[in-house]
């Protein structure tokens, strides 16, 4: 192996951590209205449902089979649907705040707070799931020479960022919390060091492909059980009509981008 | 995810609408495997 192993941590910290760029530019400027929120909201159930069937479970179907596949799939979104009948709706995230964050409905901003909460949680939790195997793919690349290190860590940081505007969206909603908001998009991101780090110590000779590829199909279950039950009828609750859907589109296309960069620059191998 | 997920939530079930996404869902993949499996794909 060319590359050492400062340097593959660096990198695949580096790339994590862009989720943090993300959740910046879900913060900044002023409190955002009722459109702005809807249309990121939107945008983060897009990146969540595209990332889940193109780049997930697309790619395991290859490498376990549609039957495990979609099991495992089905499996992730019935396990979110159980963590949602069990946790009931009103204890979290029950927060009061004003301005426009609380959207052009009014009522019930209780409860929808907290489903934006858990929602951004949830997201959180996924794509740092998510960003573990990704975590181990910067490292490999990094373990096997520095400028390989650099494009592939350069493009899963370019990956990161709509990941981190993802989590840090509705987190930011629910609490209307800057600081909370940017700390948990980077919080998701820190997996991909983490991973990296684990693989190094203990995970590597266990961690199958076919492990990964179930455990990979199992997390865009619960990630597209997140976009439909909790970020899509959260951001038509804001008010506007068009913003959520114009968000789920860029979303998409932003990811579709993102994606095929990614694809286009890193062997296949690496990812 | 723009009109039917929102519009099932507005009919007052928190967990009704997911339970019914989930169950397309299957329905789909149960189609789509024994469509490839029967279709060699």
């Amino acid at each position: 192996m060319e590359g050492n192993l400062t340097t593959a941590m660096l990198l695949t910290t580096g790339a994590g951590l862009a989720t943090g760029i993300g959740g910046l530019l879900a913060i900044v400027g002023r409190k955002p209205g009722p459109r702005f929120m809807g249309f990121t909201l939107g945008f983060s159930a897009g990146v969540m449902v595209f990332v889940s069937f193109v780049e997930l479970l697309g790619h395991s179907i290859d490498d376990v089979g549609e039957p495990v596949a979609y099991g495992a799939f089905l499996a992730g979104a019935v396990a979110f649907f159980l963590v949602d009948l069990a946790v009931p709706h009103d204890c979290i995230g029950h927060h009061e705040h004003d301005g426009v964050l609380a959207g052009e409905n009014g009522h019930g901003r209780g409860t929808r707070e907290g489903r934006l909460m858990r929602a951004g949680l949830v997201t959180a939790i996924g794509i740092g799931i998510h960003n573990f195997p990704e975590g181990l793919a910067t490292f490999a690349g990094s373990m096997r020479g520095t400028h390989l290190g650099l494009v592939v860590g350069g493009a899963m940081a370019l990956h990161n960022i709509p990941e981190g505007l993802a989590v840090a969206a509705p987190v930011y909603a629910a609490t209307g919390s800057r600081r909370k908001a940017f700390g948990w998009s980077l919080l998701s991101g820190l997996s991909e060091p983490v991973g990296a780090g684990l693989a190094a110590l203990v995970l590597w000779p266990f961690l199958t492909p076919t492990v990964l590829a179930i455990f990979i199909c199992a997390v865009a279950g619960i990630m597209v059980a997140v976009a439909m039950d909790e970020l899509t009828p959260a951001a038509k609750e804001f008010g506007s009509a068009h913003a959520p859907m114009l968000g789920v589109l860029v979303g998409m296309a932003v990811m579709a981008a993102s994606v095929w960069l990614l694809h286009a620059h890193v062997p296949a191998h690496a990812h | 995810m723009d009109e039917l997920v929102p519009t099932a939530k507005e009919f007052g079930s928190d967990h009704t609408p997911i339970l019914g996404v989930i169950a397309g869902m299957a329905l789909m993949a149960a189609g789509l495997y024994f469509l490839h499996g029967h279709m060699g794909g």
